[in-house]
């Protein structure tokens, strides 16, 4: 590339990796109030009872064993 | 004809601490921490550098790989707990969830893409759960055929906290698994986020104005200086159960929903601010750090003591950061219900690379080979790279480098002759150590009977804070005559008492309340640092030097010659043994010796 067109290249991703942030920014807080915000109340809401419920005697809980095949997947 | 060898390849990144581990046929021929290469401390990006040397060590290709494995579950983590913990702390988790949005879908639930483009690599990856990852870690290492597994970190994908057997009986029963040979192992019980005692210790390390996820071992060694006075506000901070099962009261705690650990409620129950990073350390911060260590301890006595109700077993493994609580190991190996306990030198994250590659070896390839698997015991950690005396040599001369080449025998005893007194050496010997400790291969060394190469070492040389303590490393048929503990401790991770009589004799390394954070070594584990402190009792009659690892604070350990010749050169380290080569301060051409200020900016502080 020649140099002159260089910098103007370095000036274009710097731009574009600003808009980026800013895009992606603008697009999570969307998501954040809309697609989190609703499923997040309802939630809360079905929540509620379990705030009444016993303490348990112990905070262990069941390891639920995994085949060799599990290994296999990222979940 | 030869049956070709199985190699696995296990990674660990994307939190603290990178790493990756190489085995052949089940056992390992490399191991490093990526911090070491790319010289960031606790490097958490992808490990292409450790990958490239283990492969290069290995002299094959990532085609020749038989398996990759990934520490933990990444989906688990992100579409699971991520993603849950957003709609509990929702709107508060703003800020975090836009922060952790970003580097999950930038990079995190990539890996075989990751793999794909760092490494050509075009295979299948296997992915262990991050807490399965760290009992592997620590049972297949261990050398027992039966054990209950203990693990403790900060979280994995939903656990903090598990115990696990492993052993070929079945733990509830008793009953060894019919047809079973070999010993797996599985995790019975765990805690889950956010109840975490790793995050609870990280929580009042930040509380105390260290750094969190590098610091806590700040917290442990400043824990002598204090009295135990808010044991019960910390207590308030969780409701314990006897079974050692614990929930944290989140109200005083912001890790879920915020970018820092504790808020305000912890500030007005404690009684004071936040200490401000390199404030002066007052008599209430260290009053809290000795309670949070209490606390801790208390807990992980509990849980070791269900572990043993709950798998029946003699012996015990620990892996997970709080794992690398030297004091508290040690409280449990006296506790006197197991026989003997096995840590994992590298139990923090970067273990998990070695415990993936461990539990594929032992569930899916154990079958393809000619022996039958016998449970090997990790006598040492040194799997990293290392450096031939040309190699040395050639870094020396092209830097214009004065040195001295000794023979293998003058090399010991000049080198024990200059440990007397008040010199500080540098001692950068084969292969690098993996974990988070210097066992004697990348080491700082001075004698330890002088009180004064206590602060020399801490102000001079690391340029860190004047009450850290050094750790001992002793010759292991010796150790029981300086200290209240009756077996090898090979990875400085347990702490024991000096005995009294002894503690005016090796007073740099008796921490003030008369303990140390000890480290025994044999011939076979390390032949040449062995030799070093043999010819050292010789000639003094003391068979204890002081180890610390070889590098400045915040800098990761020295990897290469250059690196330990940097660090060399900047502090006032005295003389520097590299291979058999001998360099003196003293010799060295002013101009290019200490700038430490210059070198000391490029790290950040821990």
């Amino acid at each position: 590339m020649p140099k002159p067109l260089r910098f103007l290249w370095r000036l274009w991703m710097a731009f574009s990796h600003i808009l980026g942030i800013i895009m992606s920014t603008i697009i999570l807080t969307i998501l954040w109030i809309v697609g989190f915000g609703i499923y997040a109340i309802v939630l809360k809401i079905i929540s509620i009872p379990s705030l009444f419920k016993k303490q348990p005697e112990s905070y262990w809980i069941d390891v639920k064993p995994e085949t060799i095949d599990h290994m296999k997947y990222p979940f | 004809m030869m049956q070709k060898p199985i190699y696995i390849l296990g990674i660990s990144c994307y939190y603290h601490d990178s790493a990756a581990v190489l085995l052949k046929d089940g056992e390992i021929i490399f191991a490093a921490q990526e911090e070491r290469f790319t010289r960031k401390k606790h490097d958490q990006s992808f490990p292409k550098n450790t990958i490239k040397h283990a492969l290069g060590f290995a002299g094959i290709t990532i085609d020749e790989v038989d398996a990759v494995g990934f520490y933990e579950k990444p989906f688990t983590k992100f579409f699971d707990r991520i993603l849950r913990t957003f709609f509990k702390t929702w709107p508060r988790g703003y800020v975090q969830y836009l922060k952790a949005m970003q580097a999950w879908m930038k990079e995190k639930l990539w890996i075989p893409q990751q793999l794909k483009k760092e490494l050509k690599y075009q295979g299948d990856v296997s992915y262990v759960q991050h807490h399965e990852s760290h009992a592997a870690s620590a049972f297949f290492c261990s050398g027992f055929d039966d054990a209950a597994i203990v693990t403790v970190d900060g979280v994995g994908e939903w656990a903090t906290a598990t115990i696990g057997y492993g052993g070929a009986r079945n733990p509830e029963s008793g009953i060894r698994n019919s047809g079973s040979t070999s010993s797996g192992f599985r995790l019975l019980k765990e805690i889950h986020y956010p109840h975490s005692l790793g995050l609870l210790y990280s929580a009042i390390t930040y509380y105390l104005g260290f750094r969190v996820n590098s610091a806590e071992y700040k917290v442990m060694g400043l824990a002598p200086y204090g009295e135990p006075k808010y044991v019960d506000q910390i207590k308030e901070l969780m409701d314990i159960k006897d079974d050692g099962s614990f929930r944290l009261k989140m109200k005083y705690f912001s890790y879920e929903h915020g970018l820092r650990m504790t808020g305000r409620r912890l500030e007005k129950l404690l009684g004071q601010k936040r200490r401000n990073p390199e404030a002066e350390l007052e008599q209430f911060h260290k009053d809290v750090a000795r309670s949070v260590q209490e606390v801790t301890e208390e807990v992980m006595l509990k849980i070791v003591r269900h572990a043993k109700e709950l798998t029946g077993s003699d012996y015990l493994c620990l892996a997970g950061g709080v794992a690398l609580n030297c004091v508290a190991n040690g409280k449990i190996l006296r506790l006197g219900i197991f026989k003997d306990i096995f840590v994992q030198p590298a139990s923090g994250d970067a273990g998990g690379a070695l415990g993936v590659a461990k539990a594929i070896w032992h569930r899916s390839c154990t079958y393809n080979v000619r022996t039958m698997y016998s449970q090997q015991k990790m006598s040492h950690a040194s799997f990293g790279p290392s450096f031939t005396n040309d190699q040395i040599e050639s870094t020396l001369e092209a830097k214009n480098i004065p040195f001295q080449k000794l023979s293998d025998d003058d090399l010991i005893q000049t080198v024990a002759s200059l440990l007397e007194g008040i010199n500080v050496i540098g001692w950068f010997q084969g292969r690098m150590e993996y974990g988070p400790r210097a066992l004697g291969n990348r080491s700082i060394i001075a004698d330890a009977r002088n009180k004064e190469n206590w602060q020399k070492v801490n102000l001079k040389i690391k340029f860190r804070e004047s009450f850290r303590p050094f750790a001992p490393t002793a010759l292991e048929e010796r150790v029981s005559d300086y200290f209240d503990l009756d077996r090898p401790s090979p990875f400085m991770l347990l702490v024991a008492d000096v005995h009294p009589d002894k503690r005016d004799e090796i007073p740099a390394v008796t921490h003030v309340d008369g303990s140390a954070r000890i480290q025994t070594i044999n011939r076979e584990q390390n032949p040449k640092y062995y030799d070093l402190i043999k010819a050292f009792e010789e000639k003094t009659g003391c068979p204890v030097i002081i180890n610390t690892s070889f590098n400045v604070r915040g800098e990761p350990i020295v990897c290469t010659p250059e690196d330990a010749l940097n660090c060399f050169l900047n502090t006032h380290m005295d003389y520097l043994v590299m291979g058999n080569c001998l360099i003196k301060k003293s010799e060295m051409p002013e101009e290019i010796i200490l700038k430490s200020k210059e070198y000391l900016e490029k790290f950040e502080l821990d």
